[in-house]
């Protein structure tokens, strides 16, 4: 049984430790987060499809650490089917927003050979 | 037996503390470089890594809270098709993402190219501005090597009526002698 308590706080010590690293680095941008929400075609302004799917991003993973949170089945939590939904489709507009934005670089000539 | 298995046990362990607090100090020194964690080969941070990083971490919480719920039972928990579907999605959209940026080879350059360019254009304008300034020193210098042979001409001329001149007057003094004697 001590062995579990051992085994119990290094896991949670490591998986914590690393999350607090990480998100030290993002918030002092040891790790780079240039252009994360910005257009790529060089204009540098903020693009409505990429901030679309960081809130959806982060409204899914919050949606599911709180089912994790409020657990006690013991088993994980399943997905609603409009979480999917959701996110698929905010998924798929990134997409589409990405491959328009291709698209139009290589109209222009920015992306070299037809 | 069970001795030895405790043993081992507490062996496994320091291990593992060491090994997962030996990787948490190099990050945190650096020594493990996570500056590009989220980055595309262009430098710009990707949201599909981002994305990933943040489901990585969700998923990993969930299966550790749901694997010290069930620590009385055995096996490994089953993963609902829910969360599968929502990680298929965003790897789906990871790897169209990237098939839309290679197909763009172009783009994926690295940011400092841009800046290597930016030197290399105000190095060339420096270039050009010292070849100006010695073409203007070359044509200063052929304009005084022009006016230093119009002088030499004029000096060889000079020398040449003063020859002239002391012929002639070589000659009258021949002549003054003649007539005295």
């Amino acid at each position: 049984m001590l062995l579990n308590r051992i085994l119990h706080f290094e896991a949670m010590g490591f998986l914590f430790a690393l999350g607090a690293v990480v998100l030290f680095k993002i918030a002092t941008r040891q790790i780079n987060t240039e252009g994360l929400i910005t257009n790529k075609d060089g204009t540098a302004f903020v693009s409505p499809v990429r901030v679309q799917l960081l809130l959806a991003t982060i409204a899914a993973s919050a949606t599911y650490l709180g089912q994790i949170a409020s657990n006690t089945t013991g088993t994980m939590p399943d997905v609603s089917p409009h979480m999917i939904y959701l996110f698929g489709g905010s998924s798929g507009i990134y997409a589409a927003g990405k491959a328009w934005t291709f698209f139009n670089l290589k109209k222009r000539g920015l992306g070299g050979s037809s | 037996m069970n001795l030895l298995g405790q043993v081992f046990g507490f062996v496994l362990c320091a291990f593992v503390g060491l090994l997962g607090g030996t990787i948490i100090v190099w990050i945190w020194q650096g020594k493990i470089d996570l500056s590009a964690l989220i980055s595309e080969s262009n430098g710009q941070a990707s949201m599909s890594r981002f994305q990933l990083l943040i489901f990585t971490f969700v998923i990993a919480i969930g299966l550790y809270e749901l694997i010290e719920l069930r620590v009385s039972t055995t096996g490994f928990p089953d993963i609902p098709n829910g969360v599968l579907t929502l990680l298929g999605i965003s790897a789906s959209t990871y790897a169209v993402g990237k098939g839309i940026s290679y197909s763009q080879p172009q783009t994926l350059t690295p940011q400092d190219g841009g800046e290597d360019a930016a030197d290399a254009a105000a190095a060339a304008d420096e270039a050009g501005m010292h070849a100006a300034a010695a073409e203007q020193a070359a044509a200063v210098t052929q304009a005084a090597v022009s006016q230093m042979a119009v002088h030499a001409a004029v000096a060889q001329q000079a020398v040449q009526q003063t020859a002239e001149n002391a012929a002639v007057a070589q000659q009258a003094a021949d002549q003054a002698t003649g007539s005295q004697s």
